[in-house]
């Protein structure tokens, strides 16, 4: 039991689970915590799940620079992941403390956020390289923010499937449902298509219930053995993690190959379920990525949800919503719950509280969850399929 | 000084800045696999160094848009403004932003044709875009 098997492979690799999963204790507006100290509150956080102090920590992961993490947390890890490809970074992070793990290289791997997104407390000023290819060739355009950057290619995706702009208006709609539920939640209220048609422009076709917010936050993991799992004196019952992808396609959504589909999607979440040896049928929950409203369109289609052009129809009839057969983003996603930054830390956090049972939006028997992150706007995805020991 | 962010070239880069200081579009080719964009000393699918510079056309199409509300460094003053992505003729996509028609969602479509101009910013000049035909400049 305390083993998984990839298709193809006679080896049989020894089982990874989540001991330890926290956010900080504040989310959302935390004008007086620095990006570090919400980085290292939840780690304390996620370690107390686990009955674990920082001197039993041997590895660190996370995208602030990991030996300020370490001096902070207090560890001298003997393995340290900085890798940075944007908001699916913890995604490669689990699956590399994964490997890290199954080889010996650390026994407990704790994997960090801290972003002070809104407030800047102990942040650098946001800087641009103009000598890369985005910055020669995509930056001098009067690209203000992600809103006008990532959102580019929806417009290629809507008219290949003749869809409209309220394709958009849906995914907020019904996600909102879900944050209704969360009272961390920086939007809490429900939403009609009407709503959200006539907040704010900020992109047309994007308006701004459409884009996530801006916050603050943190959230951590602690990943270990099965093995040393059962010694341990756990709040929660270990979260198994059973298959992971990642691809890095490139430096983002002018460059993609297709502007309707996200190579980088459906190669991290090919490789996630072969390797948690589950198909689209096996899962019970789901996170996408949703820094704004297209994304989880082109998830659900490039996962194998749904077929091409078919995800705004399938969220319209409330499969994603409370009560359907596809639970997703049931924290209300980054565009109702918390966007830092760097979401996918919190996409994460979900997932474990629905195997574990607690989240605020609990959704009846999850066994398995898939989470699919996205970073660098279509730059890079990380996927990780969750399920229960 | 425009206010606006300017590309930083770098020796990959140099010649197709210096060919849109002469109001020409230039990438690297590869006989074996084609255009090379964005430019780079080798073929990222065989890894020749031996290909040469050529022109493109200028000509394209509207493969997607946005119509961006909050401007960007410098352009504060221009919003609303379209940031398009135009697919070349002969293949490679482009960001740029479209001048010479109605800043509105129905004035443009996917597929809509396009030409390239040059805008003049601090010394550089940048690929920009206006309908197929059309004689607006910046
Ligand atoms: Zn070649």
């Amino acid at each position: 039991m305390a083993s998984s098997r990839i298709e193809g492979d006679d080896m049989t690799y020894e089982e990874i689970v989540i001991v330890g999963a926290a956010e900080s204790e504040l989310i959302g507006i935390v004008p007086d915590v620095s990006a570090t100290g919400l980085a290292i509150g939840s780690a304390l956080r996620a370690l107390d799940d686990a009955g674990l102090k920082p001197s039993d920590v041997d590895g660190i992961a996370g995208t602030l620079h990991v030996s300020e993490l370490a001096l902070q947390l207090g560890v001298k890890p003997r393995y340290a992941d900085g890798t940075n490809v944007g908001g699916c970074s913890y995604m490669l992070h689990v699956r590399h403390a994964v490997a890290a793990l199954r080889s010996g290289m650390a026994d407990v791997v704790v994997i960090m956020h801290g972003e002070s997104g809104r407030s800047r407390v102990g942040s650098p000023p946001m800087a641009m390289d103009m000598a890369t290819a985005s910055g020669q060739f995509e930056r001098p355009y009067g690209i203000a923010g992600t809103f006008s950057m990532f959102t580019i290619p929806t417009m290629a995706y809507l008219h290949k499937y003749g869809l409209d702009e309220t394709a958009l208006a849906h995914v907020s709609v019904a996600q909102s449902k879900w944050a209704a539920q969360q009272p961390r939640a920086l939007r809490q209220k429900v939403l009609s298509v009407e709503d959200v048609m006539e907040s704010k422009m900020i992109s047309w076709p994007f308006r701004v219930l459409e884009c996530c917010p801006v916050t603050d936050g943190g959230g951590s993991l602690v990943l270990t053995t099965a093995k040393r799992a059962a010694d341990m004196d756990l709040k929660y019952k270990p979260v198994v993690v059973a298959g992971t992808g990642e691809l890095v396609e490139g430096a983002g959504s002018s460059f993609m190959e297709d502007l309707t589909s996200f190579r980088a999607f459906r190669e991290s979440s090919a490789e996630a379920f072969r390797t948690a040896d589950m198909t689209v049928n096996d899962i019970d929950h789901l996170m996408i990525y949703d820094a704004y409203a297209h994304v989880p369109l082109y998830g659900l289609e490039d996962l194998g949800f749904v077929g091409r052009g078919e995800a705004s129809e399938f969220i319209k009839s409330g499969a994603t919503s409370p009560g359907g057969s596809l639970p997703m983003n049931t924290n209300g996603g980054g565009l109702m719950y918390t966007h830092t930054g760097m979401y996918g830390m919190f996409a994460l956090q979900e997932g474990v509280r629905q195997i574990r049972g607690t989240s605020p939006a609990q959704v009846e028997g999850v066994q398995t969850s898939f989470v699919q992150g996205v970073g660098g706007m279509f730059g890079a995805a990380g996927a990780v399929v969750l399920r229960t020991q | 000084m425009s206010g606006k962010l300017l590309p930083n070239p770098t020796p990959e880069t140099r010649i197709y800045w210096e060919k849109t200081a002469l109001n020409e579009l230039w990438m690297p080719y590869c006989q074996t696999d084609g255009w090379v964009f964005p430019p780079r000393f080798h073929c990222p699918t065989c890894a020749s160094t031996e290909f040469e510079w050529r022109q493109l056309s200028g000509r394209g199409t509207i493969a997607s848009f946005i119509i961006t509300h909050r401007g960007g460094a410098g352009y504060q003053d221009e919003v609303p403004y379209f940031i398009i992505l135009v697919d070349l003729e002969e293949g490679p996509r482009l960001v740029g932003n479209l001048y010479g028609v109605p800043v509105e969602p129905t004035a443009v479509e996917v597929g809509m044709p396009v030409e390239v101009f040059f805008e003049l910013r601090d010394g550089i000049h940048l690929p920009q875009w206006r309908p197929a035909g059309s004689k607006v400049t910046i």
